[in-house]
């Protein structure tokens, strides 16, 4: 069993809602969603909200490193879309008739996927190079400042992947100085345990996770080593050369308690606000700047 | 710090539907979505954005033409406006074809390529004025026109200038400020929307119901000659209340507009009007869903946009006395009064309601007697500069 990590500072978000999407292969009329937040979605995200336009540079934030909890992984929802036209004849849909309609009613068709029900708890963390200067600490701390605070006033309305899936209630949940310990603990958006627990993904290892011993079993994945990989990096989302590259993708399963099942809606808010209290009073509002 | 002018403007809808069918699927079943573990209907975001912008075009009065047959619009024009058949749609194919949007040419039944008739590979969207605009620009280029060929491939070249017809397709109006615009091969004439709109889905957990219907044969319910019915079919059909939400981006509308105060508080009046009364017309004639919303609560923010969708996440159940509209418009209070203290009721520069129920909803601000009084009151706070100096 490996030692936890050090605490590195982060940010911890919510991510619910009742529809959301996270594409990963999109292409044309098929949108299709990765099963969890990708990382190309949530810098997107905070990009966002920091008002960096398409071709601006986001290399500090691709710095960052974001651990998800699948609260509740959601099941998929496939939605037809239509639009009015706009493709030749011969790329749009068939007629009842097996014919292609004439060049100016054709129709387009285009499937969108989405999750449904679906809650995740992510961390943000800024982990500290081995060697980093206080400088650069201090750089990181600036970082995850002005997130934040874009967070609470974001230039541009912020989605879960897609402009029709706004989030609900609250987005930020805390800046902390631990922010993997806190992921691992608050409330969870979701009823009762699941039998194969709640799983975490991560673009790091997941063995230095900090677990309570208690809750240490003998399962030999502890997510030491890549699961596979996502092709969700992002170097630039400029226009006309957006690219991304693949990253390892790291997966692990905890049984967390069944007193941290805080129930859905107004249920899940309270139980947070009541562990915010408790454990990060000085992250409530009121205590705020 | 926080800023203390209004950022966005929030609207939440209750709004129950009977038996419909507002928004349906490739084989005409009732849109739906899993939440909170249960089943819910859904209309798409699409679907309710379009009957509020028809309903919002109305409003103010001002059209907007979506379409790749503008090149015949124009020529259409110009022959009202007394030009030779030949000459106008010669006109309004030199026009179609003179942006950088790649075009086809259409054809008859039997594949010839009708000249000059063409179609843009993208949609234009553009106000009903850029009509007559691009055909005083064909007025203005006539002898050019008249002594120039027709255009019968997409290779043909306009004989118009390329930036005066590009200058038209980025000309604005309301709408466009408001609901944005897509158009990535003209530079600059992407117009991005003010107004976020999530999809709306019912409270409760609902069913959808196979409606079985059989249709009369007159003749043979005359002559009683034969028995049976004419046609047979089913349809499906759904009923519930809905929780719908909407947000505008009071910045981004005033950035699209440029400066001008009272077009501002026009656009986002008609908007809210016209989002809370609208209903998508699916189906109208044989389920008539003209219904009005049970509750609308409208709150302006500093920071950001909060949906309270997760008020339903727990579906609302109905009592033998209640019914839904009640109990929703209680959970929905409850979630408010959550959401806000843990992100702070400072960001809410006022918020208010106004329900059809009489019961008492702390959560969601003042109660107005009207939608008219409501309406007043958010736009007064929302688009009313805040002293210099305050902070929040």
């Amino acid at each position: 069993m490996s030692s936890p990590a050090l605490p590195e500072p982060g940010l911890l978000l919510r991510l619910t809602g009742p529809l959301q999407s996270w594409g990963e292969h999109s292409h044309f009329t098929d949108r299709d969603t990765a099963a969890f937040p990708t990382r190309s979605g949530v810098i997107g995200l905070l990009a966002a909200a920091l008002g960096r336009s398409r071709g601006q540079s986001i290399t500090d934030l691709t710095r960052l490193s974001l651990t998800v909890r699948a609260d509740r992984p959601g099941v998929r929802l496939r939605d037809l879309h239509t639009v009015g036209g706009g493709l030749p004849a011969k790329a749009t849909v068939t007629t009842a008739e097996g014919k292609k309609r004439s060049g100016d009613t054709t129709t387009l068709l285009s499937h969108r996927h989405y999750l449904a029900d679906a809650a995740f708890t992510i961390a943000l963390t800024a982990p500290p190079a081995p060697s980093s200067t206080p400088a650069e600490h201090a750089d990181h701390r600036d970082l995850l400042a002005r997130c934040e605070n874009a967070l609470h006033f974001p230039q541009w309305p912020l989605y879960l992947g897609r402009r029709s899936c706004p989030p609900e209630g609250p987005l930020l949940v805390a800046r902390t100085d631990d922010a993997l310990h806190h992921l691992v603990r608050l409330p969870l958006a979701a009823t009762a345990p699941a039998p194969s627990g709640i799983e975490f993904l991560s673009d790091r290892p997941l063995h230095t996770l900090p677990v309570p011993e208690n809750l240490l079993t003998a399962d030999t994945s502890d997510g030491a080593h890549p699961a596979g990989q996502a092709t969700d990096e992002p170097l630039t989302f400029h226009t006309t050369r957006r690219t991304y590259r693949a990253r390892p993708l790291y997966r692990r399963s905890l049984h967390l308690p069944a007193e941290q099942y805080a129930g859905l809606g107004t249920k899940q808010l309270d139980a947070l606000a009541a562990y915010l209290s408790r454990h990060l009073p000085e992250t409530m509002e009121g205590n705020r700047p | 710090m926080t800023p203390n002018t209004a950022r966005f403007i929030d609207v939440h809808v209750l709004h129950p539907v009977p038996f419909s069918n507002l928004n349906r699927d490739d084989a005409n079943a009732v849109k739906t979505v899993q939440y909170g573990g249960t089943l819910r209907t859904r209309v798409s975001s699409q679907c309710w954005k379009r009957a509020a912008r028809e309903d919002f075009q109305t409003h103010i009065g001002q059209a907007a033409l979506r379409t790749r047959r503008i090149g015949e619009r124009v020529t259409s024009e110009l022959q009202e406006r007394g030009w030779p058949a030949d000459l106008a749609l010669r006109a309004g194919g030199h026009l179609a074809a003179g942006s950088s949007i790649k075009f086809e040419l259409a054809k008859t039944k039997d594949k010839e390529i009708i000249p000059n008739k063409v179609l843009t590979n993208a949609m234009v969207y553009v106000p009903e004025t850029a009509v007559g605009e691009l055909a005083d620009l064909a007025e203005e280029f006539r002898p050019l026109l008249e002594a120039a060929k027709d255009i019968k491939k997409p290779a043909d070249k306009s004989v118009l200038p390329k930036e005066r017809i590009e200058t038209v397709l980025r000309s604005r109006n309301g709408v466009i400020n408001l609901f944005g615009r897509m158009l990535a091969e003209v530079d600059e004439a992407g117009v991005d929307g003010a107004v976020q709109v999530a999809h709306a889905l019912t409270t409760h957990t609902t069913d959808v119901e196979v409606d079985y219907f059989s249709a009369v044969d007159d003749i043979t319910a005359a002559w009683k000659d034969s028995t049976g019915s004419g046609h047979m079919g089913h349809a499906e059909y759904s009923a519930g209340t809905f929780y719908r939400f909407a947000t505008i981006d009071l910045r981004d509308l005033s950035a699209n507009i440029g400066d001008e105060p009272d077009a501002l508080r026009e656009l986002t009046s008609a908007f809210l009007s016209a989002f809370i009364e609208s209903v998508p017309r699916a189906k109208k004639n044989s389920t008539a869903p003209h219904t009005l919303p049970s509750l609308i609560h409208v709150s302006v923010r500093t920071d950001r946009p909060v949906s309270y969708a997760a008020a339903f996440e727990k579906p609302v159940r109905a009592t033998e006395t209640s019914g839904f509209a009640e109990p929703s418009a209680d959970h929905l209070s409850t979630y408010a009064q959550a959401a806000n203290a843990m992100l702070g009721n400072s960001r809410i520069l006022t918020c208010g309601f106004t329900s059809t129920t009489s019961k008492d909803l702390p959560g969601l601000g003042i109660r107005y007697g009207s939608l008219d009084e409501l309406l007043e009151t958010t736009l007064a706070t929302a688009l009313t500069p805040a002293p210099a100096g305050t902070s929040a």
